[in-house]
C-alpha cells in the first residue's frame, strides 16, 4: 500500500515537525526514533499547548505530534486547542495503549492519525507523519480548487494521480467516476471494474470513518475513509480517500491477545513460584546444615538441585518478560546511575562461574565513565544475559572481555562484551535477537534455555533508549556492543523550561498536574497554593534550594530541588502524596491529579541494600498523568 | 537467587544480645515450615500464622521485631493484615517485609505504599533474607 515514489514526490521532502510532549522520556523516545527513521525530519519540541502557540502559526512547521496529557490541556481539549491554533498543519496524536477510544475521538476532532506510544517504531512514525502531511496537502488543495470554482479537471486528475493513497471520485448515486492506482490495489480491482460498481461507504465530508474493504477474493482490509466535496466534470462529486489501516488495527487486536497471554503467564508464574519457593527453601536448609551436618558430596548434590531451581525460575521470569516485551510493557525505571556500579559486581560474580568452566574474564571498567540514564536492575540483567551467553558459547581456555568507554560524539556510554567462543554463522547473525531463535549447533548440544535471552536483552536495551550491536566471526568469537545514553541535565530539565542547575548530583523534580479546576493559576489560599507552600516549606526545612517553578496552566512544577539524600527525597515525595491523598480540601476540590516525580541521583547504592529501590521512585514513577490518577474527584 | 550456587551458605556469627523475634505469616504449610526453620538457624526466634485473624493475634502475643508477610491469605488479602497492624498503636511500628509470589512490577509499589519496608518475590534468596532482616531491624 505504501509506496515511495522517489525524489520527485513531496513525500520525500524535508519536514519540520512540532512535538508537543511534556514527558521527557517519551520525548526522547520520539526524538531517537525519528533520528533512526528519517534524517530529513527536523523536530521542534515544546512541552505544552501554550508554548506551541507561536510554532503552530509558523508556516515552516509541516506537522504536529501531539501528546494527549499536557500540563495545560488534556485529552480532546488538547486536540481541539491545537487544531484551532494551527495553520492547517496535520496533527498526529500520541496516545497510550489503553486509549484507543480517545484516539478515535481525536480523529473526529480533526487529528489526521494516531500512534500508540508503546508500540511505536521508527518506520511507523516516519510513515505516519509523511502520510498525514501528504493527505492534508491533498485535501486542502481540493478544497481550494472547489472554492475557486475553476476546477480544471486535468489539474485535479493530475493531483489524484500523484497521491500516494487510494482515491476515488464518486459521483451522484455512488457511481465511481475515477480511481487511482492505489485504489485499484486496495480494492483488488482495476479501475474499469471499480467504475462498474457503485461505491457507497456512507462517507460524509468532514466525518471520518472506518470501513472494511472487501476484495474479490473475499479478504477484508480495514480502511479509514475521509471525503471532500469537489466538482468533477461540471457536477458536484465526492473525492474519497481511503487509507489501509490494517497495521493500526492489527496492533490493537494484538494488544488484546497480549493482554490475555500476559495474564496467563503472570498467573502461571505465580503458581510455579509458590512450590519452587518451597523447594528452594527446603533444599537450601538441608544443604546449609539446618537439619544437621551434610557431607561434601551431599552438599554438592543439593547445590546442583538449587542451581536447577534457579534455572527454572529464570525461565519462568523470562517467559513473562517476553510476553511483556511483545506487548510493549517491559517495565523500566530509568534514573541517573553509574554503569560501573551495576556491571562490575555482576561481572565479578560471573567471572567465578566462568573460571569453573575454564574461561577467563578480563574486566576493564574505568571509574571515570560518564553517568548514564538507565535502570540499574535492567543494566544488571542485560550484563548478566550477555556474559552468561558468552560463557555458554566459549570453550575451555577461552577469554571473555568486558570493557566500557565513553563515546562523547554520540553522547553514549559503550559496554562491550567480547568472547573467543564459537561465534555466530553470518546467516544467523541478524536473527539472533529474534524471539526463540537459536543457532543450531553440533558442538554445544546441551541445554541452552528457551532462546529468549538475547531477545529480552535487546528489548531492554531499546526500552532504555540504547542500542545493541553484534559482530561475530565463526570460530573466532562474538562481540556484543551496547550503547546507553549519557545523562545530561538539559535532557530532563530543558523541556520543562528549568535552567540547568549547578552540577549537584542529587535532584528531585516534582510536578503536579491537575485538571478540572478551571483556573490556570493556583487561587491564593486555595488547595494548590497550599500544597505548593507546604512543599516549599518541607524543602527549605531540609536546607535545599528550589529552582523557580515554571508558570504553566494547570500545573505546579516545583522544579529541580538539590537534595542531599535519598531519604530526604523519599520523605518529600511521600509527604506530597500523603498530603494529596489525605487532604479533605483537595479531595473536595474537584481537581484531578497526576503526579510525576523524577528522582535524579548519582549516589552510591550503598545507602540501601540492592533489592530496595527507594519507595520514591517506585511509588510515583507510575503516577505519571498518563498512568494513574492520584486522586479522582469524589 | 545468585547466592544459592556461588557461596556456600553459612550464617554469619550469631547475633549479639537477646534473640530477635520474627513472625511469619504464610498459609502454605511447607513454606511456613521451611522459612521458620531457616529463621531459627539464622539466629532468630520465629513464630508463624496462617491467616488474617491469626496474624493479628500472634502479633499481639509475640510483639515481633519484624513480620514476613505473604499476600494471598485465606480470609483476606495480606494488605488487610498491614491495615490492621498499622491501626494498632502498639503494633504499628513493626517493620513488615512482604514476600509474595506475585509479580514485583505490579505489587512492589503497592506493598511499599501500604507501609511495608520491602517487597521480595518468592523465593527470597537466603543472602537477601539475611540482609533484609538486618536492614528491617536496624531501628
Amino acid at each position: 500500500m505504501l509506496i515511495d515514489n522517489g525524489g520527485s514526490n513531496p513525500i520525500t521532502g524535508h519536514f519540520r515537525v512540532l512535538m508537543i510532549e511534556d514527558d521527557p522520556l517519551d520525548a526522547r523516545l520520539v526524538r531517537e526514533l525519528m533520528r533512526d527513521a528519517d534524517s530529513t525530519m527536523e523536530l521542534v519540541h515544546v512541552t505544552s499547548v501554550g508554548a506551541a502557540g507561536p510554532h503552530l502559526r509558523d508556516a515552516t512547521i509541516d506537522a504536529v505530534l501531539l501528546d494527549l496529557h499536557l500540563p495545560d490541556f488534556s485529552g480532546l481539549q488538547a486536540v481541539a486547542a491545537v487544531h484551532a491554533g494551527a495553520l492547517g498543519q496535520p496533527i498526529v496524536v500520541l496516545t497510550g495503549r489503553s486509549e484507543s477510544d480517545l484516539a478515535v475521538e481525536a480523529l473526529r476532532l480533526g487529528a489526521q492519525d494516531y500512534l500508540i506510544k508503546d508500540a511505536l517504531d521508527a518506520p511507523m512514525l516516519s510513515r505516519a507523519i509523511r502520510h498525514a502531511i501528504e493527505r492534508q496537502r491533498l485535501l486542502s488543495c481540493m478544497r481550494d480548487s472547489v472554492r475557486a470554482s475553476s476546477t480544471n479537471e486535468t489539474d485535479l486528475r493530475q493531483l489524484l494521480l500523484q497521491g500516494t493513497e487510494a482515491l476515488l471520485v464518486v459521483g451522484p448515486g455512488g457511481a465511481v467516476e475515477f480511481a487511482n492506482v492505489h485504489a485499484e490495489e486496495l480494492f483488488g480491482l482495476d479501475s474499469r471494474e471499480l467504475m462498474a460498481r457503485p461505491f457507497d461507504s456512507g462517507a460524509v465530508p468532514g466525518v471520518e470513518m472506518e470501513i472494511d474493504v472487501v476484495r474479490p477474493d473475499g479478504s477484508r482490509v480495514p480502511a479509514e475513509v475521509r471525503c471532500v466535496n469537489v466538482m468533477w466534470r461540471g457536477r458536484p462529486a465526492l473525492l474519497v480517500s481511503l487509507r489501509d489501516i490494517s497495521e493500526r488495527r492489527s496492533a490493537s487486536e494484538q494488544q488484546v491477545r497480549f493482554d490475555l497471554l500476559t495474564g496467563f503467564l503472570s498467573n502461571m508464574s505465580h503458581e510455579l513460584r509458590t512450590p519452587l519457593a518451597a523447594v528452594y527453601q527446603f533444599v537450601s536448609n538441608v544443604r546449609d546444615g539446618v537439619m544437621g551436618e551434610v557431607n561434601e558430596e551431599q552438599h554438592e548434590h543439593l547445590g546442583s538441585a538449587l542451581r536447577n531451581v534457579d534455572e527454572v525460575l529464570s525461565m519462568v521470569a523470562n517467559l513473562l518478560e517476553v510476553a511483556r516485551a511483545q506487548g510493549g510493557k517491559l517495565h523500566v525505571e530509568p534514573r541517573v546511575m553509574h554503569l560501573r556500579d551495576e556491571v562490575l559486581p555482576v561481572c565479578h560474580a560471573l567471572a567465578a562461574v566462568a573460571a569453573k568452566a575454564g574461561v577467563q574474564c578480563d574486566i576493564d571498567l574505568p571509574s571515570s565513565l560518564s553517568t548514564i540514564v538507565a535502570d540499574p536492575a535492567r543494566v544488571r540483567q542485560i550484563t548478566s544475559n550477555l556474559v552468561e551467553n558468552a560463557i555458554k558459547f566459549t570453550p575451555r581456555g577461552g577469554l571473555i572481555s568486558i570493557v566500557a568507554h565513553d563515546d562523547q560524539e554520540s553522547g553514549r556510554v559503550i559496554l562491550v562484551v567480547a568472547d573467543t567462543g564459537c561465534g555466530v554463522p553470518p546467516e544467523h547473525l541478524n536473527r539472533i535477537f529474534e524471539r526463540l531463535h537459536q543457532v543450531p549447533d553440533t558442538v554445544y548440544q546441551t541445554r541452552r534455555g528457551l532462546g529468549l535471552g538475547l531477545y529480552i536483552t535487546r528489548e531492554l536495551v531499546r526500552g532504555l533508549g540504547g542500542t545493541i550491536r553484534v559482530r561475530s566471526e565463526p570460530g573466532c568469537g562474538s562481540q556484543f556492543e551496547i550503547a546507553l545514553p549519557m545523562f545530561a541535565w538539559d535532557d530532563v530539565l530543558g523541556p520543562m523550561g528549568i535552567p540547568t542547575p549547578p552540577p549537584a548530583l542529587h535532584a528531585l523534580v516534582v510536578s503536579v498536574k491537575w485538571s478540572g479546576g478551571g483556573s490556570d493559576e493556583p487561587i491564593p489560599g486555595g488547595p494548590i497554593a497550599a500544597l505548593r507552600s507546604q512543599l516549599e516549606r518541607v524543602v527549605r526545612h531540609y536546607g535545599h534550594a528550589i529552582v523557580p517553578p515554571v508558570p504553566a496552566g494547570h500545573s505546579l512544577q516545583l522544579g529541580a530541588v538539590a537534595m542531599i539524600s535519598r531519604r530526604v527525597a523519599e520523605r518529600l515525595g511521600r509527604s506530597l502524596v500523603t498530603r494529596i491523598q489525605a487532604d479533605p480540601t483537595l479531595s473536595q476540590s474537584g481537581l484531578e491529579f497526576g503526579l510525576q516525580v523524577f528522582h535524579l541521583t548519582a549516589a552510591d547504592r550503598g545507602e540501601l541494600p540492592p533489592d530496595f529501590s527507594p519507595a520514591l521512585d517506585r511509588s510515583f514513577k507510575q503516577k505519571t498523568p498518563r498512568g494513574s490518577r492520584c486522586k479522582t474527584p469524589a | 537467587m545468585q547466592d544459592s550456587s556461588m557461596n556456600p551458605d553459612r550464617p554469619e556469627s550469631p547475633l549479639p544480645g537477646p534473640r530477635k523475634r520474627v513472625l511469619v505469616i504464610e498459609d502454605d504449610a511447607d513454606q511456613s515450615r521451611a522459612l521458620t526453620q531457616r529463621l531459627r538457624f539464622e539466629g532468630y526466634d520465629s513464630a508463624a500464622a496462617a491467616d488474617v485473624p491469626g496474624a493479628v493475634r500472634m502479633a499481639r502475643i509475640h510483639q515481633p521485631d519484624l513480620i514476613i508477610l505473604d499476600l494471598g491469605l485465606p480470609g483476606g488479602d495480606g494488605y488487610l493484615v498491614v491495615d490492621r497492624l498499622k491501626a494498632m498503636p502498639e503494633l504499628a511500628a513493626i517493620p513488615i517485609l512482604v514476600l509474595s509470589a506475585r509479580d514485583a512490577a505490579q505489587e512492589k509499589m503497592k506493598a511499599l505504599e501500604a507501609g511495608a519496608f520491602a517487597y521480595f518475590q518468592k523465593p527470597i534468596a537466603n543472602v537477601a533474607l539475611r540482609r533484609a532482616l538486618t536492614f528491617g531491624m536496624r531501628g
